[in-house]
């Protein structure tokens, strides 16, 4: 990341405001800039894919500069962003989810993780697409989608997108204080499940082997394009 | 993954620490339609505009400046835009060249970068020549600048070395010199190379790992011969006797030592020539030699005196390994630019020369069994040598200060650079043009020493000098003292506390205090308050940190004087220290209002959080998001006292005194004025400026005459206390004007037990403050008051004896308060980071969430901040002076606990 991103990240979201309100087009690239690495890795929570999630982003902010547009200074000035820009973001996750039924499903229940396996794979891209997080971190993502759909998202929001309690609250349309208690149950939950290490282990390991399928599945599928490539 | 508490929520944060692909915002921008030429052509004089910008936000405008040229790249593509690509790059390049935010080589190689690619362009399209010239000019430019960087960072490793020798952590000594050996080749500095692959040997040699020594003395010799640096080369030779000697190889050792001898004869060093002598056991000529050293020195003591310290600063340096002797003390002897010795630069220091000497012919005594009375003899003639370098120093000092008993602090301060070598990262003193001696100290400078009231003043500056070389076993025994002598000294306890925190072995976070401590124009009693408020809090939690995983807190003093221009600089030295010494992590400070407005930018910058315990003005609310006070605005105050002017004392005609120029006093006036409980056409403005009643008496009286012209009921005194103490003083000489009630804000609170000044009419003030010690008593009755004014009393127990700040035995004033709060509050919210090392930027984020249901339970009230770093809706309480001198609350608003 560079010197400027950094820059853009930590710029305070009343100075921005102020900064769309004066000239939306010279500046919304600082709007990008500061939420475009946190919309995305919440994106990508939701819906597990690395060019779905990207696409779902650039929707948002297309639709929040459609939509700044329309509005006058004095309501850009008093917009809270971020947990505009993450409702934005949630119902564009929502609908994606919701044209892939099954991936929804998968992701909120374990039982049916051998259904979201065969769809993972079966996306399209190449390994190299799907963004591989760390060994650890991917088994944390999975221990994640264990969780009940509330205090998946209310961690979602606060951590991997960078929320406050308040903000959540927002999102959500729920109080400030039931959003805190899932997300406290929810980080609790999950250090219940890490003090079990031969279920963590398990857990680790079986997403080490799904990834490893997915490298697989895919260095096939690239031999065969190859194959085909010059048969032809 | 374990099941740490905190584990989970920092692997959970990971998961949003993505890469972000560099296509998004281009997609972006290509969906609204915005990647044309048009569009990118205003992206690029936005970018212009931001880079030319040289204001005291450049910084920000070049990051601003950054991320509009990269957006302009999108549209002009060197395909396209060759012309304009390059302009681009070239200005973009620019722009990280300039930047100093953030890691500098990483800014750096950006610019770099850019250049570079500007140049190939150039190259490929054949563009016009000039671009060739201005863009090798500028690669040019920034490899220099790279080169200095990495020199920079080299000579901040090798000074932490040093230091980290002077502590015994020898482990990571090396570590530290290794670091910057490697930078120090890397930009070829090859005599710095030399030097600290002889500081290497000398500490394998303290290791007893000889071999290893041996290579690195072997090392530095060929950098030294190469470079014919004869002295360094007999240092280096002398070092290798040493080892061969201790190999017992004599003839080797011998060989090494008659080479030194004769490197040290050709430069004139008659002291390592009188070292080697005495190594090499030749206690005859060695006798000879001291004598003749004796003589050589006392003839440079005169030619010294005769021509003044300057000229012999002006010496130069033969180089930085004069006091490192090849044996274990050589990094225990003082530095050769000791400021105490001046004219010795260009020998070895002769104290730790005369100690080395000793421990030669002690060692020469055992092994060969000389006679007792030779080494009586020997003896003597080192006192006697001792006795002449003492006198020496006695005579530099008198020239120097000009007078025989001139203050210690003066002769200091008249030596005090006007800025400060990059050596000393931004702790040491700095004279300003005025003429002011300000700075930040770490316990090696005295800042309170030639203020009235201080009677411990030489014990502390004799426990700086005692810092300055690094004894810290002496300081401690002489700020041991200052404290039996002077109980109110908080300056000489926060020193002595610290060399506790080092001693200690634990780690520890750094807190600067801001304070106005020399000067003739400050009030001292109010900046002592501070400083004793914040050692209470100090000693407190370092007493409280028992664990060894526990962190301890060491305060530095920052000293801005007078003027309160110098803030800025002072914040500046603050945010340098920061840079070299990661410890320091935050600001206690300013309690005057237009210090902290000057400080206020730099410690932004600098991403250290500020938290001020009196600093009231309004200016000040939002100014900064690393901008905190515990204090309420003075919108607050002043309303109080508008309210009890007009009801509780039916003010009819007021008169109200105000520095349109100072943010505290033109605020203060103005919530006062502005207050739509008073007629304002009743109220007559008399302006004078901050400091100048305290200094000018007969202005004081003149101006008050001409107020009292007017008749007035109330005085409303919007400034400071000593300026209110001269304004009392002369009111109490007018009896025609006896009953006369004066009235002011928090800083008026220092009058109170200030018996420096000696104000007479002390029972005529009212005034608002921030904190009282009575505020327990009169919102909960029932409530035990807090351990801290057990704790203050048991500290400060004497200081009835000297002019201190409480207004009764053992019980701390507002500003005590505050500043106990101020202090508490930081470290409060330090201790809910679960991370480490803690940064200033992370201090900051933990104060941002002291909020609401987090609020902070003061001394001085409930503290939950705002999002503009204001106290909301503090406590502020009304105090009246009775008869005794003793400031009793009457009054009080906003929320307490």
């Amino acid at each position: 990341m560079t010197r400027a991103n950094e820059f853009q990240e930590t710029l305070d979201d009343s100075e921005l405001l102020k900064w769309l309100a004066l000239c939306l087009d010279d500046y919304f690239h600082l709007l990008v800039r500061k939420y475009e690495r946190r919309l995305l890795a919440y994106a990508f929570r939701n819906v597990r894919h690395w060019h779905d999630a990207q696409d779902i982003v650039q929707e948002t902010f297309v639709r929040a500069y459609q939509s700044l547009t329309t509005f006058p200074q004095e309501r850009i000035l008093q917009l809270k962003l971020s947990s505009w820009l993450f409702t934005i973001t949630y119902n564009l996750c929502i609908n994606q989810l919701t044209r892939n039924t099954a991936l929804h499903d998968s992701i909120d229940r374990p039982e049916t993780r051998k259904q979201f396996e065969d769809t993972a794979k079966g996306q399209d891209g190449s390994p190299e697409d799907v963004i591989l997080p760390r060994q650890d971190l991917e088994a944390l993502y999975t221990l994640l989608s264990q969780l009940p759909g509330d205090y998946r998202e209310a961690i979602a929001l606060y951590y991997i997108g960078g929320l406050t309690d308040a903000e959540v609250a927002e999102v959500r349309a729920k109080p400030r204080d039931t959003v805190k208690s899932h997300r406290l149950r929810g980080v609790h939950k999950l250090r219940e499940m890490c003090s079990r290490p031969e279920e963590f282990q398990a857990m680790r390991l079986w997403s080490l082997q799904w990834l490893r399928d997915l490298l697989e599945k895919s260095r096939e599928q690239l031999t065969t394009i190859e194959n085909r490539r010059t048969i032809s | 993954m374990t099941q740490n508490n905190g584990e989970i929520e920092r692997r959970l944060r990971e998961l949003g620490d993505i890469p972000v692909p560099d296509t998004l915002l281009r997609n972006v921008q290509a969906r609204l339609g915005q990647l044309t030429p048009a569009w990118a052509e205003r992206q690029y004089q936005l970018g212009k505009q931001c880079l030319n910008r040289t204001d005291e936000n450049h910084q920000s405008h070049l990051e601003m400046a950054i991320a509009h040229f990269k957006n302009v790249l999108h549209v002009f593509t060197p395909e396209a835009f060759p012309h304009q690509h390059i302009a681009v790059l070239y200005d973009l390049g620019c722009a990280y060249y300039d930047l100093q935010e953030g890691d500098r080589l990483a800014n750096q190689e950006a610019a770099v970068t850019c250049f570079k690619s500007a140049l190939h362009i150039v190259s490929e399209y054949h563009a016009v020549s000039e671009w060739t010239i201005k863009l090798e000019q500028m690669i040019g430019e920034t490899y220099r600048a790279r080169i200095q960087e990495l020199k920079h960072r080299a000579d901040v490793s090798k000074a932490i070395g040093d230091v980290k020798f002077l502590c015994h952590d020898l482990d990571s000594v090396l570590d530290y010199y290794h670091q910057a050996l490697r930078l120090y080749r890397m930009v070829e500095s090859r005599l710095d190379e030399a030097v600290v692959l002889k500081n290497i040997g000398d500490i394998q040699q303290s290791l007893h790992d000889r071999d290893s020594a041996m290579e690195y003395y072997q090392q530095a010799l060929t950098l030294f011969e190469q470079m014919k640096h004869r002295h360094n080369i007999a240092t280096v030779l002398l070092a290798m006797g040493d080892i061969s000697h201790a190999r017992h190889e004599d003839a080797l050792a011998e060989q090494y030592y008659h080479q030194a001898l004769e490197l040290f004869r050709q430069v004139g060093d008659r002291f390592s020539e009188a070292s080697v002598l005495a190594s090499m056991g030749k206690e005859v000529a060695l006798y000879r030699q001291v004598a003749e050293a004796s003589k050589s020195l006392t003839e440079g003591m005169e030619s010294w005196s005769r021509q003044g310290t300057s000229v012999l600063l002006e010496q130069p340096l033969p180089n930085a390994t004069f006091s490192r002797t090849p044996t274990a003390p050589t990094h225990g002897t003082p530095p050769p630019d000791d400021p105490q010795m001046p004219g010795l630069k260009s020998f070895d220091p002769p104290t730790g020369i005369s100690r080395r000497v000793k421990l030669r012919l002690q060692k020469t005594h055992t092994t060969q069994k000389r006679s007792r009375k030779r080494q009586w003899i020997l003896h003597i003639l080192l006192m006697l040598l001792l006795v002449i370098v003492g006198g020496g120093i006695v005579a530099q000092l008198i020239l120097s200060i000009g007078h025989p008993f001139g203050a210690p602090s003066a002769g200091l301060c008249a030596k005090a650079p006007i800025q400060l070598a990059p050596s000393a990262h931004g702790i040491g003193m700095v004279r300003t043009k005025a003429g002011e001696c300000i700075g930040i100290s770490d316990g090696t400078i005295a800042f309170d020493v030639d203020q009235p009231g201080r009677i411990d003043s030489a014990l502390k500056e004799q426990a700086a000098e005692k810092l300055q070389a690094g004894d810290r076993e002496a300081a401690m025994n002489l700020l041991s003292q200052a404290v039996k002598q002077d109980q109110s000294d908080a300056e000489a306890r926060i020193y002595l506390e610290n060399v506790r925190v080092l001693d200690a072995g634990l780690p520890y976070l750094t807190l600067v205090i801001g304070t106005k401590i020399t000067g003739d124009r400050i009030d001292v009693a109010g900046e002592r308050s501070i400083l004793q408020g914040a050692y209470v809090a100090q000693q407190e939690y370092n007493s409280h940190c028992l664990s060894v995983r526990c962190t301890l807190v060491r305060l530095l003093v920052a000293n801005t004087g007078n003027d309160a221009e110098n803030a800025d600089l002072v914040a500046k030295q603050i945010a340098l220290a920061a840079q070299s010494d990661h410890t320091i992590v935050g600001v206690e400070g300013w309690s005057t209002s237009q210090d902290t407005l000057n400080a206020v930018n730099p410690l932004r910058a600098a991403q250290l959080p500020m938290v001020t315990p009196a600093a009231s003005s309004d200016l000040l609310t939002g100014i900064s998001s690393f901008f905190f006070r515990v204090s309420p605005p003075d919108s607050s105050q002043g309303k109080l006292g508008a309210l009890y002017a007009m009801n509780n004392l039916h003010a009819q005609r007021i008169a109200l005194f105000v520095d349109p120029s100072n943010a505290y006093s033109e605020s203060l006036a103005k919530d006062f004025k502005e207050c739509s409980c008073l007629d304002s056409s009743r109220i007559i403005v008399e302006t004078y400026t901050v400091g100048s009643y305290a200094q000018n008496k007969k202005l004081a009286h003149g101006q008050l005459q001409d107020v009292l012209s007017y008749h007035p009921d109330l005085i409303y005194f919007a400034g400071y206390s000593n300026d209110a103490g001269a304004l009392l003083n002369e009111l109490g000489a007018d009896k025609q004007f006896g009953q006369l009630r004066v009235m002011g804000g928090d800083n008026l609170y220092n009058l109170i037990g200030d018996r420096s000044q000696n104000v007479v009419g002390l029972n005529r003030l009212t005034f608002t403050a921030f904190a009282s010690p009575n505020e327990w008593q009169y919102f909960d009755p029932s409530a035990p008051e807090p351990p801290f004014f057990q704790e203050y009393a048991q500290i400060f127990a004497a200081r009835g004896l000297h002019p201190g700040p409480t207004n009764a035995e053992g019980v701390p004033n507002g500003n005590v308060i505050l500043s106990y709060d101020t202090l508490r509050v930081l470290l409060y919210a330090s201790q809910t980071i679960k991370k480490a090392p803690l940064t200033g930027q992370d201090l900051r984020q933990a104060l941002t969430k002291i909020t609401g249901q987090q609020a902070f339970q003061g001394v001085s009230g409930k503290i939950a901040f705002g999002r503009d770093g204001d106290p909301q809706d503090k406590a502020v309480v009304l105090l009246n002076v009775n008869a005794q001198g003793q400031a009793k609350l009457v009054l009080a608003q906003g929320t307490f606990q």
